[in-house]
């Protein structure tokens, strides 16, 4: 088994965290990158916090790698906005990570509980 | 409000990205800002902490640029040199081109549909309209230096084109100085042919002798007319074409010599031309000049 240093393991767990969190987003319906941040922050009740300078990279790296689809989008009534949807390969990578981060809870879960017992 | 578009565009100047791309980056960012700073005033902060805490957002825990530089795809400008071959470079750019031409294609497939169909549509109209105009206008006569062929008609004062008078065709021989040889073709008539089967309908034209050697062609069988049957009471004699001697004598190699009933007067097969595609559909029967 790979090992990794925990700064390391810090890194990777909050990307694809991120990741995650975005695509489960955009499974819904599109959204644009402000509505992103205010939902993820209203429904973590302020834990989850994203600030520009690493919201919109983590959706330019999601839409080059073909997982999500970016579009400018005007409304009557509303300023451009360019909205962001899950494509047909975002789905897929979505249903396998949400899988992974599934096993990954309760492998944390099972151990934590380990350690309290 | 303050300008966002400015201070986004001083955090992104080291990325040296394309100028379309930059573009939408800072309007995109531009957005989330004023949404951010127009946040923070409905919910009490005054301009100046509202202002402070929206530039934050760009560089709080992680540098805009740094993050955009991982993803974005930098354009290094290339120094213009004198006498360097860019040839290499064309062809990277060209690549470049065809790859990003294609992702857009299959990001919009109704388009592309659309664009594939009008193309298609666009391409066969031209050649169909190509295809006419080659075989009528451009494809070369399927005659031995037949770029030196040309047809001589008679103008008049009320007609452009007259087919030309016998004697006129004398006259012009006579005194040509300018052509190889001039032969006088008569137009298609419709014959008879009887005494060897069922009876059939032809059409054949009178040519005179020298029509087949200023043509360069040749029959492959037999021979073609000579200049004494171009005179009254010899000129019963013909040539067939090669569609005729297949279809109705079989390619019959003895056809030469043997006698037809044109218009129930009997003429003899002197030859048989080949497969040439103008003149298919026409025998040929000596003709006076």
């Amino acid at each position: 088994m790979t090992s990794i240093n925990a700064q390391k393991f810090d890194r990777e767990l909050k990307k694809g965290g991120a990741e995650l969190l975005v695509l489960s987003l955009l499974e819904a319906r599109a959204r644009h990158g402000y509505e992103l941040r205010k939902v993820i922050e209203t429904r973590s009740d302020g834990v989850l916090k994203f600030n520009a300078a690493s919201l919109y990279p983590l959706l330019y790296r999601l839409e080059k790698r073909g997982w999500i689809d970016g579009k400018w989008v005007e409304k009557a009534g509303q300023r451009r906005r360019r909205y962001y949807k899950l494509t047909r390969d975002g789905k897929k990578v979505l249903a396998a990570q949400r899988s992974i981060w599934e096993s990954f809870v309760a492998a944390i879960n099972r151990v934590t509980r380990a350690e309290n017992a | 409000m303050p300008n966002w578009k400015r201070e986004i565009r001083q955090r992104l100047v080291g990325l040296k990205l394309e100028p379309t791309r930059e573009t939408a980056i800072v309007e995109e960012l531009a957005q989330h800002l004023d949404d951010c700073y127009a946040e923070l005033l409905t919910g009490g902060a005054t301009e100046e902490e509202a202002s402070r805490a929206v530039l934050a957002e760009l560089s709080e825990n992680e540098s805009l640029a740094r993050e955009l530089r991982r993803v974005e795809r930098q354009v290094a400008p290339e120094p213009i040199v004198l006498g360097i071959n860019r040839r290499t470079n064309m062809i990277a750019g060209l690549w470049q081109d065809l790859r990003f031409g294609a992702r857009m294609l299959l990001k919009q497939p109704g388009f592309t549909l659309i664009a594939v169909l009008t193309l298609a549509l666009g391409i066969g109209a031209t050649t169909a309209i190509f295809s006419v105009v080659y075989a009528v206008v451009l494809r070369p006569l399927p005659f031995g230096d037949s770029e030196r062929l040309v047809a001589i008609w008679t103008q008049t004062p009320q007609t452009d084109r007259l087919p030309m008078a016998a004697a006129n065709h004398r006259d012009l021989k006579s005194q040509n100085t300018m052509f190889e040889d001039i032969a006088i073709v008569r137009g298609t008539a419709n014959y008879n042919l009887t005494g060897d089967g069922e009876p059939e309908w032809l059409q054949a034209s009178g040519i005179p002798a020298n029509l087949f050697p200023l043509l360069r062609v040749k029959p492959i069988l037999g021979r073609g007319f000579t200049e004494d049957e171009n005179q009254p009471g010899q000129d019963r004699v013909v040539i067939l074409s090669n569609a005729l001697w297949q279809r109705r004598y079989g390619g019959d190699d003895s056809i030469v010599g043997k006698t037809i009933r044109l218009e129930n007067v009997a003429h003899t097969v002197v030859g048989v031309m080949g497969r040439i595609s103008s003149i298919q559909r026409v025998r040929f029967k000596s003709g006076r000049r």
